[in-house]
């Protein structure tokens, strides 16, 4: 199927994809800013030391410590790069084969500011094995995003939301789960269930007492 | 005369940190909060002249923190610091009682002066109450 056809067919609203793109960078560049904020007061810090009349001493120790922090939030500064150039690569090639822990890991570091946010843990389980799953690369990633928000959306203060990834004869299941202190509402099965479907997988939602678990199998690329 | 008294709240301890060092160097007095519930804590035992305050923090962000200090003393002067996103927020925060707002990155300078505005304000507010108070004490004894 191309492209184009396959948008036309597809369950969600003709600018999702923007929508989709928009949270996340919104989300990402909310946390650069925050990043590049800190950089911007270390460099001035260091300039009021430089142009302080004699009381102010900047001495080894001050500018190492400082240096430090530069360095700190450079490399997380670097990280988040990283995740969001891959982010927004994922719609490259709609139907190749990946790797699903890149993958997650990539997803679990765009979305952890909105659990963080909510003060909800978020619990990442990847095997080091790399399990390949054939489908299409944003649909996976958009349909796990949808699970994600629906269920930060039941979670309050303290809950938790784990998000693993194994295998099962032969294909790759990820499981977004939901530790809910109390459960509040349910979530759209039916949503899921369709852009999965589109995506290349199948769905299926197992709902008990501590919460609610979102299964997503996807056909393994071997 | 006294030095201006501020409070920095973020849930980021580097920015806190840095901050508040550049601000001390700056002649002020200030005090630090990582959330929300930390500054209602802290405000409700010293007086700040100014609090710059985090748009965006968690569990209780900076506007509904703004609405609860705001709850218990409208004088306070509530900076607050907000993404290029949220410039929107900014103004509707303002709108809502805060005494202005800063785009992150702030420019340390543009920030000083806001504080100073801020002091200046809270201290005509403080005056206008004081007359009133003073108003209101001389007509009961019909001086």
């Amino acid at each position: 199927m191309t492209n184009d056809k396959k948008d036309e067919s597809s369950p969600l609203p003709k600018n999702d994809a923007l929508q989709f793109f928009g949270v996340i960078t919104a989300s990402v560049t909310h946390e650069l800013n925050n990043i590049l904020s800190i950089i911007d007061q270390s460099a001035g810090l260091i300039e009021d030391f430089l142009g302080a009349p004699s009381g102010m001493v900047l001495t080894e120790e001050k500018l190492k410590q400082i240096i430090g922090k530069i360095r700190k939030n450079s490399q997380r500064g670097i990280g988040v790069v990283k995740h969001l150039n891959t982010f927004a690569h994922s719609t490259d090639e709609p139907d190749a084969a990946f790797n699903a822990n890149t993958m997650l890991e990539n997803l679990g570091a765009l979305t952890r500011r909105f659990a963080d946010l909510k003060a909800v843990n978020m619990e990442m389980v990847i095997p080091q094995t790399p399990i390949e799953i054939k489908a299409d690369a944003y649909l996976v990633r958009r349909i796990l995003y949808e699970a994600f928000r629906q269920l930060l959306a039941l979670a309050q203060k303290n809950d938790t939301l784990k998000i693993s990834l194994s295998s099962e004869n032969s294909d790759g299941v990820i499981c977004i789960e939901g530790r809910l202190a109390e459960k509040k509402g349910e979530i759209d099965c039916g949503l899921l269930e369709n852009i999965t479907a589109f995506a290349g997988g199948t769905f299926k939602a197992v709902a008990g007492d501590t919460g609610i678990k979102c299964y997503f199998r996807f056909p393994s690329a071997k | 005369m006294a030095n201006i008294r501020v409070l920095i709240v973020d849930d980021e301890e580097d920015f806190r940190d840095i901050l508040s060092q550049r601000m001390v160097a700056r002649g002020f007095d200030v005090e630090i909060a990582e959330s929300g519930f930390k500054a209602i804590e802290i405000v409700s035992n010293k007086t700040f002249d100014a609090i710059i305050l985090d748009l965006a923090m968690p569990e209780m962000d900076g506007i509904q923190t703004m609405q609860k200090l705001l709850a218990k003393d409208t004088t306070l002067q509530i900076i607050m610091l907000t993404g290029h996103g949220t410039i929107q927020k900014g103004v509707e925060a303002v709108k809502m009682g805060a005494a202005d707002f800063l785009e992150k990155p702030a420019e340390i300078d543009m920030l000083v002066s806001k504080i100073e505005e801020a002091q200046s304000k809270k201290l005509a507010l403080f005056t206008e109450a004081l007359d009133a108070k003073i108003s209101g004490i001389a007509k009961k004894k019909g001086w």
